[in-house]
């Protein structure tokens, strides 16, 4: 039986991102659907974005990196399924298509694994960074996060499943990754800091070579 | 043809080709103390194709293990969903994951089917496997006859043909086949390019089907000359197992194929090093082995490293590389540890790599007990053995 869905996103100062998502997700969370947004303390109008687009609006201060939060924000659905998200990712269609249908206890699995791939400034950076597998579809409660950044969540359960169909994108602009660099959560970690910045430049190297490698033919 | 509504057992191995070939007699035993009921296994999709054809199996689920949580998964419609997700489909579920060679209970799976009075009272260590398979779902290997406890596998007809075709043995003509390469290093013979030449200068009218190991072929070598049989572009396994089927005598390493043979029953010759040969083949009526009699062994250790020889190349580290791998040992998070080196981190994690490299092709070196069966001793056993055959 197909069961209602919380989409849960975090955001911060990114409007445009944040209304086109909700826009995309809202038709597939169910009857009983809703649309929970994180706000990290944003200095623009995203509060006011996500209050027109119908969204339960949450807020937390400023952390740098949403991670400490996300458990806590993922316990606040009123509904069983759990879909996170960030606001600079989108679900593309054979994904919106397939999750409706997931969203069922009876499958026994709890937590669904979906496959990102990232751009950067429109390219498929898979040479770069390949293609993960993340944990985004889950009973409430079956997934937590711990404060560090880049570390993987603990899962509760054994009953997963890993979804070949679909992704999760992952869009930015080379912008925005430098600018991510001057986050002052990352200068406390040394080794993020470092493994940032390692993967700045070589975005940056990528980018520069003006090769359109889309990755496909590396992933097929 | 299981009659309707019988009992539906999975069986859970995710382990190398050997491990799954004992679960034929466990599923067996299922089949004869509960006609009817229907038995699917669970196993790695590297090595399902070997199972297809088992009869005792009703029906084989390739899986595919997961990183980071190493969860192992079966493919279904829109992709993968982990083995706890199938498991209430059936009756009764005897998950041997974890339970054979952690001996533990795991913290997650549901391992009722395997308590009981068996699974206490077994160690992996000594205990035969076969033996073991069944006590952990709660048979007792006693109340089992020997003959049900053999493993059991089907080369079918035409690649029997195939075989035939490579080999072209004819009438008085021995062949020996040779396979050293297990799965872990400490089980692997790593002289097996010298062996062919030892037989054949005992056995000069002997064709020897020799599997390659650098290039991962078989070599017929006869006394006319050799021929490939590259069995990886035809079919891979199905096919280096049929061609068991043409030898007069297979030496092995301790690996699946020894496994294979002794179900075919094929006179196998085995070398044995970490582990005692009875904890395998206690059962297989055409099997003789060359045990390591250093006193370290068997040491019992499945791992792909010696315990001796990785302690040994530990004090062959410079000091600077010994004290990059005790941060390791020390759980010390890389960034404290660069800090205290007092170097970058991309370059502390760099020289620890390579140290923790270093180390590791230092304790994969030949380990002593392979060391100890040379390719005389080999020739020798298998000449006698032939001798015995023949007579």
């Amino acid at each position: 039986m197909r069961e209602p869905i919380s989409a849960v996103i975090f955001v911060r100062n990114d409007p445009d991102k944040l209304r086109s998502l909700i826009e995309r997700l809202e038709p597939v969370l169910g009857r009983a659907g809703e649309v929970i947004v994180v706000d990290q303390s944003s200095t623009d109008n995203t509060p006011e974005v996500a209050r027109e687009c119908g969204a339960r609006l949450l807020t937390r201060t400023r952390k740098g990196y949403p991670d400490p939060d996300r458990t806590w924000a993922y316990n606040q659905a009123k509904n069983t399924w759990v879909w996170a998200w960030d606001s600079d990712e989108y679900p593309d269609e054979e994904l919106l298509a397939l999750v409706p249908k997931l969203a069922d206890q009876e499958r026994k699995v709890h937590t669904y694994w979906i496959r990102r791939k990232n751009l950067v400034n429109g390219k498929d950076i898979y040479p770069i960074l390949q293609e993960d597998w993340q944990p985004r579809l889950f009973v409430k409660g079956s997934v937590q996060y711990s404060d560090r950044m880049h570390t993987h969540p603990q899962l509760g359960s054994p009953h997963q499943m890993w979804v070949t169909k679909g992704h999760i994108v992952h869009e930015r602009t080379l912008e925005q990754i430098e600018k991510a660099s001057e986050n002052r959560a990352l200068a406390r970690d040394p080794q993020a800091q470092q493994l940032e910045h390692q993967f700045r430049e070589r975005v940056r190297a990528f980018l520069a070579t003006g090769e359109a490698n889309s990755g496909e033919e590396r992933r097929s | 043809m299981a009659k309707k509504g019988g009992r539906r057992y999975l069986l859970c191995r995710y382990g190398g080709i050997g491990d799954t070939l004992l679960l034929t007699s466990l599923a067996g035993e299922i089949k004869r103390r509960e006609p009817g009921s229907k038995v699917d296994v669970a196993v790695r999709a590297e090595t399902s194709e070997l199972f297809e054809e088992e009869d005792v199996f009703d029906g084989v689920l390739p899986t595919k293990r997961f990183p980071p949580t190493n969860v192992d998964a079966v493919e279904v419609e829109s992709g993968w969903v982990s083995t706890e997700c199938i498991k209430p489909q059936y009756d009764k579920v005897y998950d041997l994951r974890f339970s054979v060679e952690n001996n533990v209970p795991t913290v997650w799976l549901p391992l009722s089917e395997t308590e009981g009075p068996w699974r206490r009272s077994m160690s992996s260590n000594y205990v035969n496997w076969i033996d073991m398979s069944f006590g952990w779902c709660n048979i007792d290997p006693q109340d089992v006859a020997a003959e049900h406890k053999v493993p059991t596998y089907t080369v079918l007809p035409e690649e029997l043909e195939w075989a035939k075709e490579r080999v072209h043995k004819q009438d008085g003509d021995v062949v020996i086949g040779i396979h050293l390469q297990a799965s872990s290093l400490c089980r692997t013979w790593y002289k097996a390019d010298e062996l062919p030449k030892r037989l054949k200068m005992l056995l000069p009218e002997a064709k020897i089907l020799f599997f390659d190991p650098t290039s991962l072929v078989w070599q017929l070598q006869g006394p006319l000359g050799t021929k490939t049989i590259d069995v990886k572009s035809e079919g891979g396994l199905r096919k280096s197992a049929a061609l068991l089927t043409q030898m007069d005598l297979f030496v092995c390493a301790d690996s699946g194929y020894s496994h294979i043979a002794a179900a075919l029953g094929i006179p196998t010759l085995t070398l044995y090093s970490t582990v005692p040969a009875w904890t395998r083949e206690l059962y297989y009526e055409k099997a003789n082995f060359i045990q390591s009699d250093l006193s370290c062994s068997p040491c019992f250790s499945l791992d792909g490293v010696c315990p001796r020889q990785q302690k040994r190349a530990r004090e062959r580290l410079s000091d600077r590389e010994k004290k990059l791998l005790k941060f390791e040992e020390e759980k010390v998070p890389p960034p404290i540890a660069a800090r205290e080196m007092d170097m970058p981190l991309p370059a502390f994690m760099q020289e620890h790599a390579a140290a923790r490299q270093r180390l590791r092709s230092m304790s994969t070196e030949e380990p002593d007990c392979m060391k100890n069966i040379s390719p005389e001793m080999i020739a020798e056993k298998a000449k006698e053995i032939l001798d015995e055959l023949k007579a």
